[in-house]
């Protein structure tokens, strides 16, 4: 096999991972030179912290729809839609990670906090279906309101998600979790790594690699699955459409959630990933989901014909192609 | 290792959706086997309500393409056939060089199965559907008909795509370290589809399951 070079430095927990981009390298492989002084534990803990967050950038980046875009600047936005190639000039830092470039995704990186301080809390993530009344009525809104945006629930409404909306024209509106995401690192009491070598032999090395090319492969089926889930179809029509909708969704990301009822589990459905094994615990990912969302859209199940929509965000104008689109 | 075999449900499928079906399938393997830097591309399937992940591969996509038409040449002279396309990834192994063989063994250690039985007679259609433009059967059939076979197609699709997430998750032990190389696609990998000859299909088979049997030790 050929041997793989590490660049790596690992963080203090305590220090927010991209604060000082300019020093940050992620993880593309690993020799032993390198490897030998840093601790396998340190090394283990930050692909566990990057894989939070790579998990939360997959997640969000699929159920924020654009128009949330608007509550970030137009640098940002644009950089995001600059380049389709893959050229050293628009590759982030932590698009190496598990070599999965992503667009931006401001939720994802405001969310991430708490995770990189603590990899052992569990990270949920709630995608809710926010539905407008069913008197409400488009022409007597507000300009200034005149589009739904993605909103953070827990920054908006920190007590309860069914809070009334009013200062955004929502009242009585209907909320539902239509998704419940939970990523967690359940760690192992006692368990000791060590090859019974002090220094840092090439089965350690080894295993790095392994919990790596692992959690690589998670990522990957983790970014396929979401655009299989019935709330992708949401968020995709949200992007399309060109008219005000009467739906829109939000999302929620924390440590500890209630749990669902009975009734309300029933409802829903399971995906278990399989997880990945660390000689200090397993990562595991799984998710709840309502197999079907009724009463959102009308459009039929019908193939999408290919179409060009003009989307203005700021002062650029962009075209997407309604039939594919790549995430910059 | 040993090289796993995951042989997909078969799909039942009229000759104007065989290319869209094949791409949603082949791009989803891929996908989960490029492990080079990848900045994904989302798809929406021009038949079906499904949103499919390309590697964002200009040379990969070209390949799967050539192959698609391929097939699709190979369905219209062997109508109303079940047909299997094989998606294998390998390693390779080069041999001492002698008189008799020069070759590169290639070592697999994976095989896709995709079944399809293709269930219309090609003669009806016309032109090839490369990108965007869609060739609509105009055959027969009352629309709700149709509708309701386009429908269980979708459901059985959403179900290989979901079996190819499942066995990636299951079996993960097998698949080589990351090589350190540019490029998305980090495995060579090979696409065989039925040739003009049955029998030739059935030897490549029989080569490739020979090939398999020798194990691969990966770290």
């Amino acid at each position: 096999m050929p041997p793989l070079s590490l660049s790596l430095r690992v963080r203090s927990k305590l220090k927010p991972l991209f604060e000082d981009v300019k020093g940050f390298v992620p993880i593309i492989g690993l020799t032993a030179n390198m490897a030998s002084s840093h601790s396998e534990t340190e090394k283990m803990e930050q692909i566990i912290t990057e894989f939070f967050a790579k998990g939360l950038h997959i997640i969000l980046e699929s159920r924020t729809p654009y128009v949330s875009l608007r509550n970030f600047s137009c640098e940002q936005i644009v950089t995001s839609l600059s380049s389709s190639s893959l050229s050293s000039s628009n590759v982030q830092p932590r698009d190496k990670w598990f070599n999965l470039a992503l667009r931006e995704c401001p939720a994802a990186l405001e969310n991430i906090d708490l995770w990189r301080q603590s990899n052992l809390e569990p990270m949920v993530i709630d995608v809710i279906l926010v539905q407008r009344p069913v008197d409400w009525n488009p022409v007597s809104f507000s300009p200034k309101r005149d589009l739904p945006k993605s909103v953070s629930v827990k920054e908006r409404y920190p007590f309860s998600y069914n809070t009334d909306q009013e200062e955004l024209g929502f009242e009585a509106n209907s909320e539902k979790i239509i998704e419940r995401w939970v990523l967690q690192y359940e760690g192992r009491k006692g368990k000791d790594c060590s090859s019974g070598s002090r220094r840092l032999s090439k089965s350690n090395n080894s295993t790095l690699h392994t919990l790596y090319k692992k959690s690589t492969l998670l990522l990957k089926s983790l970014y396929a699955t979401v655009r299989l889930l019935p709330a992708y179809k949401i968020f995709r029509d949200l992007n399309l459409s060109g008219q005000i909708l009467a739906f829109n969704l939000a999302h929620r990301v924390s440590s500890f959630v209630d749990p669902f009822t009975r009734r309300e589990e029933a409802e829903m459905q399971k995906f278990g990933f399989t997880p990945v094994d660390t000689c200090y615990g397993r990562l595991c990912l799984s998710v709840l989901y309502q197999s079907s969302v009724s009463g959102v859209s009308s459009e039929p199940s019908m193939p999408m014909s290919p179409r060009v929509i003009p989307v203005m965000w700021g002062a650029h104008w962009r075209t997407l192609l309604g039939g594919s689109h790549q995430f910059l | 290792m040993n090289c796993e075999v995951c042989p997909l449900k078969e799909l039942e499928v009229e000759h104007f959706e065989i290319r869209e079906v094949l791409r949603c399938i082949l791009h989803t393997i891929v996908f989960h086997r490029a492990l080079g830097l990848v900045r994904p591309k989302d798809i929406d399937s021009e038949l079906f309500d499904i949103t499919y992940v390309q590697c964002g591969d200009m040379e990969l996509e070209k390949k799967i393409e050539e192959k698609i038409e391929q097939f699709v040449s190979w369905v219209e002279k062997h109508p109303n056939k079940k047909s299997q396309i094989c998606l294998a990834f390998y390693e390779v192994k080069s041999k001492q060089p002698s008189w008799f063989s020069n070759k590169i063994e290639r070592l697999y250690w994976e095989q896709w199965y995709i079944n399809l039985n293709v269930t219309r007679n090609p003669k009806a259609h016309s032109g090839k559907s490369h990108h965007s433009k869609v060739v609509v059967d105009p055959g027969e059939g009352s629309l709700e008909e149709r509708s309701s076979c386009r429908e269980a197609l979708e459901a059985s699709l959403r179900e290989v795509l979901f079996q190819i997430i499942k066995f990636v998750n299951e079996k993960k032990d097998h698949v080589p370290p990351i090589p350190n190389l540019e490029g998305a696609v980090s495995f060579p990998y090979e696409i065989t589809i039925p040739s003009s000859s049955d029998s030739a299909f059935g030897m490549d088979m029989i080569k490739r399951m020979l090939q398999t049997g020798h194990p691969t030790m990966l770290s």
